[in-house]
């Protein structure tokens, strides 16, 4: 996974962390002073609990999915691994792709990054290799699916 | 996969495609039907677009079915006669007269406007009135075709084809061909699925000696008795599998007949209760627009009732229920036979609308065995097979619609594989995280009416709470995997235990799965990834070296890689 998905992902923890904070700064700035003692404290307290909260999100998240997300291309199938709190396998053979997608959203690309998702006839059975640099992305999905094209059944 | 067709064939397939249609034959299987006239056509010589039955046009101006098309014109024209005064000038009757005559009229314009055909391996259906849409179906991808016989159809000799075809999208994608005449549609249905066998396909985990030979009508009865000893109530039945069997001389080996105690089962069954509670709740709607005078003679009042007469009503509408139940399941489930005849698999049921779903055998990966609670009460069960490319929403694929337990792994163990494999159990950390897991909501409640003072809610979160405990007990004797080589099992549910037996070869991956308090525990979820189905089914909460070793002995080589790194780092 290249290493400046550590930026990206700090981005969407910002992005995500003012989604929270600025509706919480508004609640704290706009609490009527007859509301009861309680709402006032916790109205006060909880623009600053989660912005600790959501500083330590920033800092040590994105480090700690880089060290812990990881994906293969072996000669028989796509392995992956994602996930902080819980831990996500994923294991799909080249013999059952169905369609390989190349996808950059707006922040992949001021990154220069890429996602890999890679389709089966499985309705619940896509896999997704986030956050490649975008050249190695192209080159993954041109080399699973010319793979993939080497069987002939219709992988179901 | 129903693609739309490139922009060149938009306007009509027929003229650019008539010319290579007469060389192209998919109907090898299919017998004369001798129905004549254009819809057979389209079935024997594979060249021109047949149009259905044109009986199908009275049937779909009763049940009204071409003005969902028509609509925006009609609000229109009412509008325009709304305005312009044109209740005065023309009268009721009169204007009733025109709907009518614009029904029949809409019912026969889209009579005129449908074709189909067969034609290079795929089913090309043309319709629309106004707007034009021509569908192409490639006949390998067709797994199942339901065909349904209403009241109005079995009185006209007609049939409703609906045609499903493996796609990845669950839309409104599938084919429909109404009112061909019974025959056409049985052979068309034999054209569309029965005539594409492979050489040496046959079903799965079933000895090639007890299966149906089409190729040899005349010497395959014997072998099917010899293939078949130990089934108590089987035999060979010829061209007896229903209505529409007649043009299909295949031998049907039968799997399954419904018997009429089985409906019994009915009331047990969450959704088949659920049919009369419609049935009310529908009635309900009407009964505030009845005059009071209708219900004077009701001279009940509830709020004066002693315990005894509130008892006896909760009786009698428990009985209604029940009633009910089986009554929804006598229309549903009416004479329900299963047989095989060649490489289909056939199923019949239905009291008014008769129902013949077809699938092809090689298709089926594996099968669902259901039980609810108050099936497991009766020992009653729901079988379902799991098709790849069908997905297991819809009623097509099951077996068994509500039978004795034994029926249906009875029939699980014919129609698709045997699995005597005990199934593993979960650890005990299993146990506890099932017990959590079911009595939190309670204690939620609980916790939220102690600390709001509201003895309603302690009440309710208490009897959650303690109701919890044998759910969670329960959940967790439910959990089980297992694996004999060639197909896995796993099992999960309480309320509606399920227990999935599938082909090693369905699955096209496998997902495991640890959260934290998983860790700790030492248990991790497996997930199969499947084509067929619900497309994932999960051993919940295994210990994590059972977890890891049921995924990587069910896959290919590619499985091994989930194996513990250090086992298979290069």
């Amino acid at each position: 996974m290249a290493s400046s998905a550590i930026g990206l992902w700090t981005v969407q923890e910002i992005i995500g962390a003012l989604f929270l904070l600025i509706p919480a700064m508004a609640a704290s700035l706009f609490v009527p002073d007859a509301a009861p003692g309680w709402l006032v404290v916790a109205t006060d307290i909880l623009p600053w609990a989660l912005a600790a909260f959501f500083l330590g999100a920033v800092v040590v998240l994105p480090r700690y999915k880089y060290a812990v997300h990881r994906w293969e291309v072996t000669p028989d199938g796509i392995y992956t691994l994602t996930g902080w709190l819980s831990r996500t396998w994923i294991l799909v053979p080249i013999s059952r792709i169905q369609t390989v997608d190349v996808t950059r959203g707006p922040l992949q690309r001021m990154f220069g990054l890429a996602t890999v998702s890679v389709r089966t006839a499985s309705a619940q059975g896509s896999v997704e290799i986030e956050q490649l640099e975008a050249y190695t992305a192209a080159q993954v999905a041109d080399d699973l699916s010319k793979r993939a094209n080497l069987y002939d059944d219709d992988a179901t | 996969m129903p693609t739309e067709p490139p922009p060149s064939a938009q306007s009509e397939p027929s003229s650019s495609q008539r010319g290579k249609m007469a060389t192209n034959s998919t109907s090898k299987g299919a017998p004369d039907s001798g129905a004549g006239g254009v819809a057979a056509a389209g079935v024997e010589g594979e060249s021109e677009p047949a149009r259905t039955s044109a009986k199908v046009i009275a049937i779909h101006a009763l049940t009204i079915r071409g003005l969902r098309e028509a609509l925006p014109g009609l609000v229109a024209a009412f509008a325009w006669l709304g305005f312009s005064g044109g209740v005065r000038s023309f009268g009721i009757a009169g204007i009733l007269l025109a709907a009518a005559a614009a029904l029949v009229g809409l019912a026969a314009l889209s009579w005129y406007r449908f074709t189909y055909q067969v034609a290079n391996r795929q089913l090309i259906i043309s319709q629309g009135i106004f707007s034009r849409r021509v569908r192409t179906i490639p006949v390998d991808r067709i797994r199942a075709i339901d065909s349904q016989v209403g009241p109005l159809h079995r009185l006209l000799g007609l049939a409703r084809l609906k045609i499903e075809a493996a796609a990845a999208g669950t839309g409104n994608e599938e084919a429909e061909i109404d009112g061909l005449p019974t025959e056409t549609a049985a052979a068309l249905r034999g054209a569309l699925l029965g005539a594409r066998r492979r050489p040496g396909a046959q079903p799965p985990g079933r000895p090639a000696a007890g299966y149906a030979d089409p190729a040899r009508p005349s010497d395959a009865g014997d072998q099917h008795l010899g293939g078949f000893d130990g089934n108590h109530q089987g035999g060979v039945l010829v061209g007896a599998g229903g209505p529409e069997s007649a043009d299909e001389v295949l031998e049907a080996v039968e799997y399954s007949r419904s018997r009429l105690s089985w409906l019994l089962y009915a009331p047990l069954v969450g959704s088949y209760l659920a049919i009369p509670l419609a049935g009310l709740a529908f009635l309900s709607q009407f009964l505030d627009d009845l005059p009071e005078s209708w219900f004077a003679w009701v001279k009940v009042d509830p709020s004066t009732f002693s315990p005894a007469q509130f008892a006896l009503a909760i009786a009698a509408l428990l009985a209604l229920l029940a009633i009910g139940a089986v009554i929804g399941a006598v229309f549903l489930n009416w004479r329900f036979v299963l047989v095989r005849r060649g490489e289909l698999m056939v199923s019949e049921r239905g009291l008014l609308t008769r129902r013949t779903v077809s699938v092809e055998i090689p298709r089926i990966r594996g099968y669902t065995l259901s039980e609810g609670l108050g099936m497991r009460l009766v020992r009653a069960a729901r079988l379902t097979a799991l098709i790849t490319g069908v997905s297991s929403a819809n009623s097509r694929s099951q077996l068994l619609p509500l039978g004795p337990r034994r029926e249906a792994v009875d029939v699980a163990e014919r129609a698709v594989r045997r699995f005597d494999t005990p199934l593993r159990r979960h650890p005990p950390a299993a146990l506890r995280r099932r017990l959590v897991r079911a009595i939190l909501p309670g204690v939620a409640v609980l916790a939220a009416g102690v600390s709001l003072g509201f003895e309603a809610v302690i009440f309710v979160g208490a009897v959650m709470t303690i109701l919890g405990i044998p759910l969670g007990i329960d959940r967790y004797r439910s959990l089980g995997h297992g694996s004999d080589g060639d197909a896995f099992a796993v099992r999960s549910g309480s309320l509606v235990r399920q227990t999935t037996v599938m082909q090693r070869r369905a699955v096209v991956g496998w997902k495991v799965q640890q959260s934290l308090f998983q860790k700790r525990a030492g248990v991790s979820t497996a997930t199969a990834l499947v084509g067929a189905g619900t497309g994932a089914y999960s051993a919940l909460d295994a210990a994590s070296a059972d977890a890891l070793d049921l995924a990587a002995s069910n896959g290919g080589r590619w499985a091994r890689e989930l194996l513990p790194r250090p086992q298979n780092h290069r």
